[in-house]
């Protein structure tokens, strides 16, 4: 199964929400990493098919999804940033309302399957409003399963949540199957560190890269530096660089600089993580310029 | 369906609205039944003697005659002890003397005056299409002509009392109240998904916005139908317990209030006739209030909206109707004015009453159409118009 966008953009009056974003996905996890803003959930939107583009086209194996209809949103699985249901439904029977518009042959059983799977079988008779957010998020994730979905979309998945709820996601992505396309629109890089196979940089609209976890943390090699520092002087240097936090370990205090030349003369080369690539490419401070162009 | 109705009725402001119909229903029954007719069976009794015993129409009323006359010496006779005296019909002379002489009124009605009034319009219409030039009211002269010289099979019964169920059940202030409720459960259905934010999965599924969208407006559709047909209900039961309304194959012109109706059909059929012309008129508020819900997409922004429109309609609706029947200044343009209203605003189906009172046609290209049909075509396309507004905004792709 291969989805393409072919130079996507998407412009309302004033503003250019998407500009020229051309993808290749293929079966496997995809981060689409980015700032609030970015443009994500316009690209969530428009391949959910709620948006129509106003440049470019997205296919499926060929065929434009705008003109499947029916077919496409057969194999979509879809969940919003902001999910809410009915507050006075039980979890049961939002998942039997949604299993009816998903032309589910087997509801009851699939709703079975998928409550327990996401561990919300036994609240599952419960109303909505008195769901956590956590559990609220995780019956979304059953809702999107329904239809046992080829492209699964989840924009913001996990905001909100607490660390362990986070984990609890995590879990389930990685659970969900190899054969699908899943793309995950976030700006918590630790929700996917782990679990994705490519990450998507978007930028004010842009593709700003698309690689392997791997491969965009070994691009910044040499680029990521500590410095042992005091820590009064280590928070205020972070208050004038966003491309600086604070690290501690033990009694001492470290400034994390993200950076393409040596901060401070004592600083010293550090293993980059994904989060340093999102520190580095949306760092807004303009220490490093922007990298719409850089390519690895 | 299912699931949207229990989407709409999962909905505080929904429960609201039927808990009001609830209360409002209630009221009409308990004032119905405050206001009942307790003699209705002792005129049943009086009309059944008096139709048996006699078989012509003159016989019988000479016999209503002579036991009037009977009962106005007896009352003279007897004095301040009318009340007093047990009757042969009904609790007490005095009763006995209303019963008759309502069952010779009621003889004189449908003997005499039904008679005598349509021979008279037939002879006036008649002479005016003799003296007019104007076509469109020569072809209204000829449907009165062709109306009204038939035969009307009334017969000498007891039919129930009419007007007083009318009055109880049809008012003014449950007919906003209803519109209002109607509009209300149409914007909640339809904001619903957006304000709790299912929308983009329910739009993403597999049936997408278009299913959605015909069960969201059948469900609409369904409860405001819901609700016209328990108002009949609770208006028929009521009609038939406390003022003894339930000969519904008796022709319409039974009833005096309807003495001039140009239709030869029968009371049940005039009730069909009534009921669906306001189910074709939720039919319209509900498009409507869908269409405004669609295109503005907020709860309370649609709500004000379509009930500005809806029950301004009404409004103006009531206004030229207080106009026309207002006895100073122009009634002749007042009436024209309340007449060309009534052609084309749905909301005057509350009142069909009004259009089959009198001869009530309008010229179409040279042809003689009852303005009730007109009406309801008009309401019908209204629908259809506003239906499918509100299907292209609710499907389109708009910024979500």
């Amino acid at each position: 199964m291969e989805l393409v966008f072919d130079k996507i953009g998407k412009r309302y009056k004033n503003k250019t929400a998407l500009e020229d974003v051309s993808l290749d996905l293929n079966y496997g996890i995809y981060a689409l990493l980015g700032p609030n803003g970015a443009g994500k959930s316009t690209m969530m939107n428009i391949l959910a098919c709620l948006l129509k583009q106003t440049e470019g086209r997205i296919t499926l194996d060929g065929s434009d999804i705008s003109a499947m209809g029916k077919e496409y949103r057969n194999i979509l699985g879809y969940l919003p940033q902001d999910p809410g249901f009915y507050p006075n439904f039980r979890g049961y029977d939002i998942m039997m309302y949604f299993a009816r518009l998903k032309n589910i042959k087997d509801p009851k059983d699939k709703t079975q399957k998928l409550l327990e799977f996401v561990n919300l079988a036994d609240d599952s008779k419960r109303k909505y409003k008195e769901y956590s957010g956590g559990m609220k998020r995780r019956l979304g994730i059953a809702v999107s399963l329904l239809n046992d979905p080829k492209i699964l979309i989840l924009d913001e998945p996990t905001a909100g949540l607490d660390p362990k709820e986070r984990i609890r996601f995590r879990n389930i992505i990685s659970k969900i199957g190899s054969d699908k396309i899943i793309i995950i629109a976030t700006h918590i890089v630790s929700d996917i560190e782990t679990i994705a196979d490519r990450v998507i940089l978007l930028k004010d609209g842009k593709v700003i890269q698309n690689d392997s976890p791997s491969e965009l943390v070994d691009h910044m090699r040499g680029k990521v530096w500590l410095t042992e520092m005091e820590l009064t002087a280590a928070q205020d240097h972070v208050l004038e660089h966003t491309d600086s936090n604070i690290v501690k370990s033990g009694d001492k205090s470290y400034l994390k600089t993200v950076r393409d030349e040596k901060p401070f003369p004592d600083s010293y080369e550090c293993e980059p993580r994904l989060e340093d690539v999102y520190t580095y490419y949306f760092d807004e401070s303009g220490v490093n310029g922007d990298h719409a162009d850089d390519k690895i | 369906m299912k699931y949207e109705l229990k989407k709409l009725l999962s909905s505080v402001q929904v429960i609201i609205c039927l808990f009001l119909v609830a209360a409002f229903l209630v009221l009409f029954v308990f004032y119905s039944y405050k206001g009942r007719n307790t003699q209705s069976e002792d005129y049943a009794a009086l009309m059944n003697e008096y139709s048996q015993k006699y078989t012509d129409e003159n016989e019988l009323s000479d016999a209503l005659d002579a036991k009037l006359d009977e009962l106005q010496e007896r009352l003279y006779s007897e004095g301040d002890n009318v009340f007093a005296v047990e009757g042969e019909y009904g609790e007490n002379l005095m009763a006995d003397f209303l019963l008759v002489n309502r069952a010779k009124n009621y003889a004189d009605y449908i003997y005499k005056d039904i008679l005598t009034h349509r021979r008279r319009i037939i002879r006036d219409s008649l002479r005016q299409m003799e003296e007019t030039s104007d076509s469109n009211l020569l072809i209204e002269y000829q449907k009165a002509v062709e109306k009204y010289n038939v035969v009307i099979d009334t017969e000498f019964t007891s039919t129930g009392d009419l007007e007083p169920v009318m009055n109880h059940f049809d008012f003014t202030a449950w007919d906003y109240a209803m519109i209002a409720f109607v509009i209300m459960l149409t914007v909640r259905m339809f904001t619903l998904d957006r304000e709790s934010g299912a929308y983009k999965m329910v739009c993403s599924s597999y049936y997408g916005k278009g299913r959605t969208f015909v069960n969201q407006l059948s469900v609409c559709m369904l409860a405001g139908f819901a609700i016209i047909i328990v108002h009949t209900l609770c208006q028929l039961i009521c009609g038939s317990i406390f003022y003894g309304l339930n000969r519904y194959s008796l022709p319409l012109q039974s009833y005096k209030y309807f003495e001039f109706c140009p239709f030869k059909m029968t009371l049940g059929e005039y009730l069909l006739i009534k009921t669906a012309g306001k189910l074709l008129l939720v039919m319209s508020v509900v498009s409507a209030a869908a269409m405004i819900t669609c295109l503005f997409r907020k709860n309370i922004p649609s709500v004000v909206t379509a009930i500005v429109i809806v029950i301004g309609s009404m409004l103006v609706n009531n206004k030229l109707y207080l106009m026309a029947n207002d006895q100073s200044g122009s009634i002749i343009e007042s009436q024209r004015r309340f007449e060309s209203v009534r052609t084309f605003l749905p909301a005057c189906l509350l009142k069909p009453d009004e259009y089959f009172r009198s001869l009530d046609y309008i010229c179409i290209f040279n042809t003689a159409v009852p303005r009730f049909v007109c009406t309801a075509v008009i309401t019908a396309l209204i629908s259809i118009i506003c239906t499918v507004i509100s299907y292209r905004a609710f499907t389109a792709l708009r910024r979500v």
